[in-house]
């Protein structure tokens, strides 16, 4: 008996990741649904109310918080229950929370896939660097990926790497004034400075116009050099998916012989809508994807879904150079100092990771002089003199993945759907604490490099919105929820597109190697259905 | 407009014979981004801010802001944060007239600059005309007490425009970055290129 | 930049290649090659005989014109014997590109512009020859053929629209003009085929010579007057800038190439030599001056743009009602173009100082009497390489409706340009669906039904006749 399904397979998320996979599938032929909570909003409206936001700095702000799509920070999403206020800033809207980054494209390098291997601490990947390879070479062609070709990405002033197949599809922006500077005062000392490879095109590309430095790429880039996964979700129509919007999945339905048989959601017009497909992708972040697999008791033999949930956490440092260094001058993100990306110390404390911000300062600058009571004409003075000389370092750290760290379906509070919002237990562990203490000491030594005054140095951690370990891969399905394919253990058609199956965290930004295991799973899955 | 609220000399005088409705405005201060003046204030009824207000705030800021709305906001918003600021700006504003400042500069020197509840509302009104809004953000949260003023008109872009970006805005072709403004003095050993760098560099010039 | 040079070595090795393929015609000569290589790009064959995607090998054909007719598909003329023009000889390749036969005696459709390169020099002819045989590298290829629909499937009705339209005359050059405009006549009214775009057509689609240059539409595009007007024309344009505007595709404070402008520049214009491009300016300005009746000033010269507001761009604080942050239907131009403009052109329309990002105040398109230009341009984007760089505006077709696209035009000619210049949603639905359709293709329906009809007619006459006699 033919069986007739709603489409060959239905990808819930159109973020980048799920965008992405959607897109694929489409190319291949597959008819595809892409499923997404949130609505569709054209980029000038998103700038409109960034310009009219009385709160800029808060990246979630131009976007809508409804009561059945909430965005991360809205009060009653996210509960804590650790240590650590962990708030992500996540959103939901056709094209996902690549909307607000900085397009930081980083591959892992093979040794952060081989992290209990070569350091004893936390877990391997069950799949290499190898078999990686070509699909983050896809993924940088579908975002549009500047790079620097020949040089160390690991830190460490040796030869090129991670080894590339193909160069960077786009050649590198050229290198801001600030980093310019900064990279002649620090250098001498040894800490090796790199380009951070980005999605924001530096010629026309897809569609997209060149980056002309409008310092505006968190929250939206007002002219679309920066990618975001609305351009793959639009790629995705045109090649023949259909695009859902205002539809939230709230259970998935297993059927026989442990196969996923349909999704149910429901959009805010009370519709409560079943469709069925030979094949299911989730790609609803780290935090909703774990969500949706609790609540449809799914996925879970391992009881690891949701649990080890890590970010990037961070601390930041700010700090006056002597002589003017002028950010505010082109893209917001170029990379930063990267010794401590890799070493032995991984053994002992977390890599870390220190980046440049070059966001123009003129709000820190002004809020902190007034603050001192600086006025009048004066305050003009010192607002030019202190910005030119600012500089923002943005650090992060590498975290292990701990069972107890996790995110959990809530069980008091639900959304407008009925759907039960979320539920989290974080502690920062002493693997990130313990290289604090050194970040801090290099930050010590970046201000006397560049004989400047330190004006502050951040309490505690910071959220950094890199969501891992959720639903880890490995390669027992024991103590893991998807195998190396993004596939999960428990249901043969059932595949999870999200940061959130990262087993090693690393210290770099992980979007683009969920992108490349997207595309991966989509190659997958249109041999198979 | 109750234009007999200020004197005929003294402080606001200067603010007076320049013609509030068509000011050089932040134009003028802001080179290059030419965003043009206001060229009517909302006519008096309940609820618009008071001559008091808007002389107080030209004089605290030395810009003769014409965006009639932003003022109308930062004054309800301002008014609503502190119910004495009303209060405060009546006061403050007979006693910078009274004195006879001529500038901000003048009124930084004297006593009355000392006074902890007039730097209270200095800072209120500084602050919503240099950062665009009033009120204090809140972090990771939707709700907060801000409220908005203005952004491409906020204060706090004047010192640095045409030298760094207002966020959202372009100062021109990509990679105009790599140079600092003129006159910066630059370190012996700056490298312009990325070591390992594709042998063109990236520019819009590619033909 | 300098062609022949860097031609004369790559034709040497074109030469090389060639020795074991000689024609059987036409000894091969590496400066004749380098000349017919030069004329190409002056012909810009490339823009319609290249493959669909973008980055596919010159002149493997492939590519759609999207005529009002239908799709024409240009074929390969690459020298491949099995799929391109390899096996034609020298006469075939004249015949085809001079009057419009291909070899077998088909008629081609005059999306090839035959009618224009009807006054190419034989010299030229040769040299062209030369290059295509010998200086393209063969593809083999085969394009899709064309298919238009019926009537004008059949070839055959362009034998009596060719008689009445082509003259085969030779190129002569208009007595009293310098040499320099003289060479530019020819670049303009053979090679260059500009009237192609810039002449308005009769209702049968051929050129108009009474109204040569004077501006023509063209699949929702606005090809302007460029005849010496100088109010509606380019008089008002000085022979460096014309000739800067073939090379760039932009010139600051007069106008910016899109559409099928932007694709003349990219492919054809900016390869030119100073000399010509001097050239077809100087011509360009000793043509007759057609004046537009409703025009007062030159289009580029509505320069007293009306400032806007800070406070019709920034209105105020909307994070308290979310649902007003996922709203964007409004039609307020103000609004619209703070959010989908100003981050690039200013909130006053100035662009950015080094000319990166296009002024709209002294603008010939912002200031045409013609709204489709800015309104093609809005739907559509830039994609342009110039001379001096690339140039890109991205395509806002699918961000905004037809009525938002009307309220950020008119917002742009109300403050920017000519206030007097204002366009409807009705006016750009049509656009967005590639413009209005010539008489000849909406009529032909009826006429097809006339035509029946008046046959019915005859044979209705003859029956009747007939049966009389009887």
């Amino acid at each position: 008996m033919a069986e007739t399904f709603d489409a060959d397979v239905i990808v819930v998320g159109s973020g980048a990741l799920g965008s992405n996979a959607a897109y694929e599938l489409a190319k291949a032929g597959k008819s595809v649904i892409l499923m997404e909570a949130g609505v569709r909003i054209p980029r000038w409206k998103i700038v409109e109310s960034y310009r009219n936001s009385s709160r800029r700095s808060n990246y979630n702000a131009p976007y809508p918080d409804m009561p059945w799509a909430h965005t991360s920070y809205d009060d009653g999403y996210i509960e804590n229950t650790g240590s650590f206020d962990f708030h992500p800033g996540m959103l939901k809207l056709v094209g996902g929370t690549t909307w607000h980054w900085a397009a930081a494209a980083w591959r892992y390098l093979p040794v952060d896939m081989k992290l209990k291997s070569t350091y004893g601490v936390g877990r391997d990947w069950p799949i290499g660097y190898d078999e990686l390879e070509p699909y983050y070479q896809r993924g940088e062609e579908a975002l549009g990926v500047v790079g620097v070709d020949a040089q160390d990405q690991s830190g460490q002033n040796g030869a090129p790497s991670p080894r590339r197949s193909k160069p960077y599809p786009l050649p590198a922006e050229g290198k801001t004034y600030m980093f310019q500077a900064l990279e002649a005062g620090l250098s001498p000392l040894g800490f090796n400075f790199i380009h951070e490879p980005v999605a924001r095109v530096t010629q026309p590309y897809d569609g997209r116009p060149a980056c002309a430095g409008n310092n505006n790429c968190m929250p939206v880039c007002p002219i679309g050099a920066m990618y975001s996964g609305d351009v793959h979700a639009d790629h995705a129509v045109a090649a023949g998916a259909e695009l859902l919007t205002d539809a939230t999945a709230y259970k998935l339905e297993k059927g026989e012989g442990g196969k996923i048989i349909a999704v149910h959601y429901r959009t805010s017009t009370g519709a409560d809508v079943r469709l069925t497909a030979r094949a299911f992708i989730i790609a609803a972040n780290g935090l909703e994807t774990p969500k949706l697999l609790l609540i449809s008791d799914v996925a879970n033999s391992s009881d690891q879904v949701g649990r080890n949930l890590m970010d990037h956490s961070g601390i930041g440092m700010q700090f006056f150079a002597d002589e003017p260094v002028w950010p505010g001058r082109g893209p917001i993100q170029q990379g930063g100092i990267f010794n401590r990306r890799e070493g032995p110390h991984r053994r002992n404390y977390a890599a870390i990771k220190h980046a440049l911000a070059n966001n123009a300062p003129n709000v820190p600058v002004t809020d902190r002089l007034i603050k001192m009571g600086v006025f009048g004409p004066e305050l003009d003075r010192r607002i030019l003199e202190d910005a030119s000389k600012w500089v923002d370092v943005s650090t992060v750290f590498e975290m292990l993945p701990h069972a107890e760290n996790r995110v959990q379906p809530s069980t008091t509070r639900k959304d407008a759907l009925g759907v039960p919002m979320l539920k989290v237990h974080y502690d920062i562990d002493d693997y990130v604490k313990a290289a604090r203490p050194v970040a801090v000491d290099d930050f010590h030594t970046f201000v006397k490099g560049m004989n400047g005054q330190l004006i502050q140095i951040s309490e505690g951690f910071q959220n950094r919105d890199h969501i891992m370990g959720t639903v880890i891969m490995g390669s027992d399905p024991k103590d893991s929820v998807v195998d190396g394919d993004c596939r999960t253990h428990d249901h043969k058609n059932l595949f999870l597109a999200t940061t959130g199956v990262i087993p090693a965290s690393g210290v770099i930004n992980p979007t683009l190697t969920g992108v490349a295991l997207a595309i991966r799973m989509a190659d997958l899955i249109a041999r198979e259905v | 407009m109750n234009k007999r609220a200020a004197s005929k000399t003294g402080a606001f005088a200067a603010i007076r014979r320049r013609d509030l409705l068509v000011g050089i405005g932040v134009v003028a201060l802001l080179a290059g981004s030419g965003i043009a003046l206001e060229t009517s204030i909302a006519a008096a009824d309940s609820g618009a801010p008071p001559v008091a207000f808007i002389q107080l705030s030209q004089f605290i800021t030395g810009a003769d802001l014409t965006d009639g709305p932003a003022m109308a906001r930062a004054w309800t918003q301002l008014s609503a944060l502190d119910t004495g600021f009303p209060a405060a700006v009546a006061h403050l504003h007979s006693a910078v007239a009274s004195a006879g400042f001529k500038a901000m500069a003048d009124f930084l020197a004297s006593p009355l600059a000392k006074d902890a509840a007039v730097l209270k509302t200095v800072s209120a009104i500084t602050a919503a005309w240099y950062l665009g809004y009033t009120g204090t953000p809140g972090s990771l949260t939707m709700t907060d007490n801000t409220g908005f003023v203005t952004y491409t008109g906020a204060l706090m872009w004047r010192p640095t425009a045409g030298l760094m970006v207002i966020p959202t805005y372009s100062l021109g072709a990509t990679n105009y970055w790599v140079d600092p403004p003129a006159g910066t003095a630059i370190p012996k050993n700056i490298k312009r290129d990325w070591t390992g760098s594709t042998p063109r560099a990236s520019s819009h010039k590619d033909a | 930049m300098r062609i022949a040079p860097l031609l004369a070595g790559s034709a040497a090795l074109f030469g090389a290649f060639s020795v074991a393929h000689a024609q059987a015609d036409a000894p091969y000569d590496p400066a004749q090659i380098a000349r017919g290589e030069y004329l190409a790009k002056a012909a810009d064959c490339a823009a319609c005989h290249r493959t669909r995607e973008d980055s596919g090998k010159a002149f493997v054909g492939g590519y759609v014109i999207t005529s009002p007719m239908g799709d024409i598909v240009a074929p390969n003329i690459t020298p491949s014997k099995t799929a391109g023009i390899g096996a034609w000889s020298f006469e075939d390749f004249d015949r085809a590109i001079r009057k419009g036969v291909r070899p077998g005696g088909a008629p081609l459709y005059p999306a090839m512009p035959y009618t224009d390169y009807q006054g190419v020099s034989d010299a030229d002819m040769h040299a062209l020859y030369a290059y295509f045989m010998h200086g393209v590298t063969p593809v083999d290829t085969i394009a899709p053929k064309t298919h238009l629909p019926f009537p004008f499937g059949i070839r055959a009705i362009m034998i009596p629209w060719n008689w009445v339209f082509l003259s085969h005359k030779p190129f002569i050059a208009t007595a009293g003009l310098s040499p320099q405009a003289q060479r530019g006549q020819y670049l303009v009214q053979t090679l260059g085929h500009c009237g192609a775009c810039h002449t308005p057509r009769n209702l049968l689609m051929a050129e108009r010579p009474s109204k040569a240059f004077a501006g023509a539409d063209l699949g929702g595009w606005h090809a302007p007057n460029i005849t010496s007007d100088p109010i509606s024309g380019v008089g008002g344009w000085g022979d460096a800038e014309i000739a800067k505007y073939l090379a760039n595709g932009h010139v600051s404070g007069k106008g910016v190439a899109a559409g099928g402008m932007a694709e003349a520049v990219d492919n054809s214009l900016r390869y030119m030599t100073p000399a010509d491009q001097l050239a077809i300016a100087a011509y360009l300005k000793s043509t007759t001056p057609i004046r537009d009746p409703h025009e007062t000033r030159a289009a580029f010269n509505w320069t007293s743009p009306k400032p806007v507001p800070l406070s019709a761009y920034e209105t105020g604080d909307n994070h308290k009602d979310q649902a007003a942050l996922k709203d964007s239907s409004t039609t307020d131009g103000a609004t619209l173009y703070a959010g989908a403009c100003a981050s690039c052109h200013g909130l006053q329309g100035q662009g950015s100082k080094d000319d990166f990002y296009a002024p709209l105040v002294g603008s010939s398109t912002t200031g045409s009497a013609n709204p489709s230009d800015l309104v093609m341009t809005i739907l559509t984007g830039v994609n342009r390489t110039g001379a001096d760089g690339k140039s890109f505006m991205p395509a806002f077709a699918e961000q905004m409706n037809d009525d938002q696209v009307a309220a950020v035009a008119n917002h742009v000619f109300n403050h920017f340009g000519r206030a007097d210049t204002q366009v409807t949603a009705e006016q750009v639905a049509v656009m967005r669906k590639g413009g209005a359709k010539p008489l000849l293709v909406t009529a032909m329906p009826w006429l097809l039904g006339l035509g029946a009809l008046a046959g019915l007619g005859i044979v209705a006459f003859i029956v009747l006749r007939m049966r009389k006699r009887a």
